[in-house]
């Protein structure tokens, strides 16, 4: 379904991707493991368009998107969330996620002037929908606090929070679970699986070992920059390089080896 | 005094329509413009241009209805925001803010120096008043009327805009345009939009202005009172509330003309002294507005979504 194919770039000579290819199956759980610095946030921006690839491509649903601009990204069906949550401080929670939905009648002015009737009634039910989705993350109660006011851990639901307002084929998620506490995460976890069976495909990037173990179909590893090896959650737990890469940038980070 | 009263309170008008043009701007997008001067002069010049009878000074004479000179200047005003727009606004803000800056000088030079098109620096006069002649000694008050049925239009034009998703989207991106485009957001045609939105709005104003004066030159459009006095009012009033520009503008115009009342009652020996002293003043005020109330005296409000409200 997303196809990066020897993905290259460089910040001030610092290859923070190199040579990168990476494919991601539909329908899927797929999980993007490495230590620190490896470049996982990095390939993320480049898939996304918040990047310009140096060299090499980035193919979604067979059709190039490397070229378009990141708008457009997403409107082809593909977004990504943030790993240090953005919040739209001075706007309210729930206005935060009625941002998201693509197409609103509304986003004409015009149509806030000429159909204002028909805007209203499509603001009800984006609202109804972004209700819905900050109950399932147990933000109902800062429905109405701006959202700068939120802590950071509810920052981070709130960045899931626009990726399901989306309703797109295939999400990216940038450490999802960090700093969200167990029961919402294996919450989260849980909606993400459901999502999936639902015909969703995810990409993840998570240092949390018990998350990846548990939900991903498929994990692949990045290590400076480059795509290192991949398999089954089984598969990657138990090989040598893997340890080695963790080993080696991180004594004693020991979350991989479970 | 009923008749400066009125006078007064037109002045305030004009003022509040183009704290409400950078409200949309600033206020709701973080667009950074520092050339409402230009845009001013651009409304007032297009208005009195068609609207005057011939005259061999300069260029003009089209006779046309007062009600085609305001909408000209908005049409005009909007297309110069365009031209800013297109180059600056793909770009980081501080762009926008030198481009407009500059075309705003560049405007006053232009009005000061091609006299075919505007007469230069002895300026435009005559320009008509609608219904003058039938009016006589009311039409002030009938003007004050005028500016605040159009008040009420702009107010109604960007209040419906900004409590829609439009308005969304404007202030998605002035918190973080990064967020606005990974929510699939267009960013560059929003900011566009509001910048030509603001600068059709200042056009209008500049348009109710010359009518209301009758004479302009480049003399009124200098920076001090056609941008800096805007700027000052909206942030007084707070930025991101229209109904806080208006209150900007009533406040900041009471101070400022209110002191130049007071001055000119000094002897004439000080008086240079004396207009330093009100911008001061002004910038006193300004400090502790932002002191005491970062956010102006009406700050934001969280819920302007109409379907927050219910
Ligand atoms: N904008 C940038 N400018 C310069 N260097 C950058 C930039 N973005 C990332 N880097 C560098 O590129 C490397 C890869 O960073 P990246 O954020 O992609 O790693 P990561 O795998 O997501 O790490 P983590 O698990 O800590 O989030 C790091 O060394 C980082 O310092
Ligand atoms: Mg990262």
């Amino acid at each position: 379904m997303l196809k990066v194919k020897e993905a290259v770039k460089e910040f001030n000579g610092f290859r923070a991707v190199n040579r990168c290819s990476i494919d991601v199956p539909a329908n899927k759980i797929t999980g993007l493991i490495g230590p620190n610095g490896a470049g996982k946030t990095t390939l993320f921006n480049l898939i996304s368009g918040g990047l310009t690839l140096d060299t090499g491509e980035v193919w979604f649903n067979q059709e190039r998107i490397d070229q378009l601009p990141a708008h457009k990204i997403v409107h082809k069906g593909l977004y990504r969330t943030f790993q240090i949550p953005r919040a739209l401080e001075k706007m309210t929670t729930i206005e935060n996620l009625m941002l998201v939905p693509a197409n609103q009648l509304g986003e004409k002015i015009w149509n806030s002037w000429f159909r204002n009737k028909q805007v209203k009634a499509e603001e009800q039910k984006i609202k109804a929908r972004a209700e819905e989705v900050l109950g399932f993350l147990e933000l109902t109660h800062v429905k109405y606090e701006l959202a700068g006011n939120l802590s950071v851990g509810q920052k981070k639901l709130l960045e899931l929070g626009r990726a399901l307002m989306s309703d797109p084929d295939m999400i990216l998620l940038d450490e999802p679970a960090a700093g969200v506490n167990p029961t919402l995460m294996k919450k989260i976890a849980e909606n993400i699986r459901k999502l999936q069976q639902q015909g969703k495909t995810f990409l993840l990037i998570e240092h949390n070992m018990d998350l990846i173990m548990d939900i991903c179909d498929k994990v692949i590893v990045m290590n400076n920059g480059e795509h290192l090896i991949e398999g089954t959650p089984q598969e990657v737990r138990n090989n040598k390089e893997v340890l080695e890469a963790y080993l080696g940038v991180e004594e004693g980070h020991n979350d991989i080896a479970g | 005094m009923i008749s400066y009263l009125i006078f007064f309170l037109i002045i305030c008008g004009i003022y509040g329509i183009m704290t409400l043009g950078l409200n949309l701007q600033w206020g709701y997008t973080g667009l950074f413009n520092i050339g409402v001067a230009g845009f001013w002069a651009v409304g007032a010049y297009t208005s009195a241009i068609l609207t005057k009878p011939p005259v061999p000074e300069h260029l003009g004479g089209f006779n046309l209805p007062f009600i085609v000179g305001i909408l000209a200047a908005a049409v005009v005003s909007g297309i110069i925001a365009f031209l800013i727009g297109i180059p600056t606004l793909r770009l980081r803000e501080d762009y926008l803010a030198i481009a407009t800056i500059g075309i705003a000088e560049i405007i006053r030079l232009i009005v000061k120096n091609e006299e075919w098109l505007t007469n230069g620096v002895r300026g435009i006069s005559g320009i008509p008043k609608p219904f003058h002649s039938l009016l006589g000694n009311a039409y002030n008050f009938f003007y004050l009327i005028l500016v605040i049925v159009v008040l009420a239009i702009i107010y109604f034009i960007i209040q419906r805009g900004i409590q829609s998703p439009w308005g969304r989207v404007l202030r998605a991106i002035r918190e973080d345009e990064e967020v606005a485009t990974t929510a699939g957001k267009d960013v560059f045609r929003y900011r566009l939009e509001s910048l030509i939105l603001g600068a059709m709005i200042m056009g209008v104003g500049g348009a109710i202005y010359a009518h209301f004066t009758s004479f302009i030159s480049p003399e009124a459009f200098k920076p001090m009172q056609g941008t800096f006095l805007v700027w000052v009012m909206l942030i007084i009033g707070g930025s991101g509330n229209s109904l806080g520009a208006l209150l900007g503008a009533l406040i900041t115009w009471s101070i400022w003309s209110g002191t130049e009342i007071l001055t000119s009652f000094l002897p004439s020996a000080i008086t240079t002294q004396a207009a330093a002293f009100r911008v001061i003043l002004i910038g006193v005020l300004l400090e502790v507005v932002l002191l005491t109330k970062p956010e102006g005296l009406l700050g934001e409000d969280p819920h302007v979504s109409s379907v927050l409200k219910e």
